[in-house]
């Protein structure tokens, strides 16, 4: 039986597909990124500050993890 | 061939179950203190008749202390008379309201329902949450070393229950508390304890949110002053030949290529050791004892990083009346925010908050052997920071101690100012002198989240062989059961490993 040949996509539809396929990954983050923020600002001034104290530590543990 | 097997630097909680259990098995141990008292922060002092605990009031969660005495054949209440304290505590709320909560549980529901019949409700769900997290904390994380990842996984293997609570390392001490309780002065009966592991309770990780029900597990107070856990601990160690110096202070850790070889004495004579465990604050060890050149550059990097708990102070009174108070501890409380705002706003900036919050023990309540007959005993914990903005506790100790007599005589202690006998103020500046502590700083090192197990200074050191850690800024962390179990974990590894 014969193969059907399968005609391959043109370089330009392959490198559209890509550009595509980043645009969405950057949206996807974007979203992501603005739903954190939303959900940031609806949080009470405490639960906010306990946040940025525990985000102020978090380049030390590394060297901590050493200690 | 060295001096000892083992030397250990400071008799705190920490270094004296180190080196008990160390002798317990037989090694040649020396054990140096500075001060002329064991304990460190649980320790007792006389003064004209009366005895005054330095630190630690009572105690709790006995597990890992009843485990130290086992290792050395005995038992802890064979060794130590200690004396139920039943009500637990008792709290002044900002606004006069006195709420006493008593050891039982239907008596703690009676209790909280005084004040709020649906908080009262919720109390036995909030008890067999914490009761239930705190039975898999003990059983894996007390006593176990936690030097890296490895480590953890091995906890987490023995205790899996424990991820269960995972919901409570990433809330905060007030989150875990509001889900429960929503009445504000409710809230404010549980609010100090965050303050025993040196944060506010906005601030202090959810995962202690037991020491709002740890109490009603049982607390104790030994007979003789809180010296007499330490003091037991030394009397076992020396009857298996454990030598002890006390007044005696080291200047620095001998160590060369990456290896410790023992200690040198601020007389310059120098004591060799392949082993050295060290129960003080672990950034003076590495940084003034040891000396950064010694540290790998992230080592170097993570120990600058590490900063000192709260700091208090202690108001040490003898009087001659019987105290108006219910309980061997009495809580002066404030809601969250004010808590919150004294971090923030005061204690931050170096500055004295207007009103007090802190813990008032009778402990001639529970032993009134403390104090000359008919006579009692308050010792008075206040929050308050070490370094004072425009001036300092120097200047401040006289008039300091005058206005906070004051003010308890007209908050939760009337009477107070005319039958002090006795008064004495221990300021974060003089428990940076007397124990060392940087700033004063009791319960060692920070005990926030980034804080604790793998980033806190390992028991077993990353960076300098033969070199072991003890007491509140290593692995559990502050508080007498836990630094207990901290000499026990550094024990084991020796005991492995050397």
């Amino acid at each position: 039986m014969k193969k059907k040949d399968r005609k391959a996509p043109s370089v330009e539809v392959a490198k559209a597909g890509k550009d595509v396929k980043k645009k969405l990954r950057m949206l996807v983050l974007l979203a992501l990124m603005t739903g954190l923020a939303f959900q940031y600002t609806q949080l009470d001034e405490s639960k906010k500050r306990f946040i940025i104290h525990l985000a102020k530590q978090v380049p030390y543990l590394p060297g901590r993890y050493y200690v | 061939m060295p001096d000892y097997d083992v030397i250990v630097i400071g008799a705190g909680g920490g270094g004296i179950s180190a080196a008990s259990i160390l002798a317990g098995k037989g090694r040649k141990v020396l054990l140096l203190e500075q001060s002329g008292l064991v304990g460190g922060c649980c320790s007792t002092f006389e003064r004209e008749g009366y005895k005054f605990d330095i630190g630690a009031s009572i105690v709790e969660v006995i597990d890992p202390i009843e485990e130290a005495f086992e290792l050395l054949s005995t038992t802890f209440q064979k060794e130590v008379d200690l004396i139920p304290c039943d009500p637990v505590y008792s709290c002044y709320l900002r606004d006069g309201t006195r709420v006493t909560i008593p050891h039982s549980m239907d008596g703690t529901v009676e209790a909280i329902s005084k004040v709020s019949e649906r908080d009262a409700a919720v109390w036995p769900d909030f008890a067999a949450y914490a009761s239930g997290f705190m039975s898999e904390t003990v059983k894996s994380f007390f006593t176990s070393p936690i030097n890296g990842l490895g480590d953890m996984a091995r906890i987490l293997q023995k205790a899996p229950g424990m991820l269960a609570y995972r919901s409570l390392f990433t809330a905060s001490y007030q989150d875990v508390l509001r889900r429960y309780f929503k009445d504000t002065r409710v809230q404010q009966t549980m609010a100090f304890q965050s303050f025993y592991v040196g944060l506010p309770p906005e601030l202090a990780p959810g995962v202690f949110s037991i020491l709002a029900y740890s109490e009603h597990d049982g607390v104790w107070y030994p007979k003789g002053g809180m010296i007499s856990i330490p003091d037991a601990l030394r009397k076992c160690a020396e009857g298996m030949g454990m030598e002890y110096r006390d007044n005696t202070r080291v200047d620095s850790v001998l160590v060369r290529d990456r290896r410790v070889e023992g200690v040198v004495l601020a007389d310059g004579t120098e004591i060799t050791a392949p082993v050295v465990v060290s129960n003080i604050n672990a950034k003076t060890l590495y940084l003034d004892l040891i000396g950064e050149e010694h540290l790998p550059w992230l080592a170097r990097y993570g120990i600058k990083s590490y900063q000192p708990s709260i700091s208090a102070l202690m108001i040490c009174l003898g009087v001659d009346y019987e105290p108006p108070l219910d309980a061997h501890h009495t809580i002066i409380t404030a809601p969250f925010e004010e808590m919150a705002d004294y971090w923030w706003n005061r204690h931050l900036k170096g500055l004295l908050p207007d009103e007090q919050f802190g813990l008032v023990c009778w402990t001639t309540k529970s032993d009134p052997s403390l104090a000359p007959e008919g006579c009692h005993i308050l010792n008075v914990i206040f929050m308050s920071p070490c370094d004072l903005i425009g001036t300092d506790w120097d200047h401040e100790k006289e008039p300091f101690l005058e206005k906070s007599i004051e003010y308890l005589s007209t908050t939760a202690v009337p009477g107070l100012s005319d039958h002090v006998k006795v008064a004495e103020l221990i300021t974060p500046l003089d428990y940076e002198r007397r124990l060392l502590a940087p700033k004063g700083a009791i319960y060692g090192l920070q005990q926030d989240i980034t804080n604790q197990a793998i980033f806190r200074p390992a028991s077993r050191s990353k960076s300098i062989k033969g070199l072991y850690l003890a007491g509140g800024s290593t692995h559990p962390g502050g508080g007498v059961p836990t630094v207990i179990g901290s000499g026990m974990v550094a024990a084991r590894q020796i005991d492995e490993r050397e």
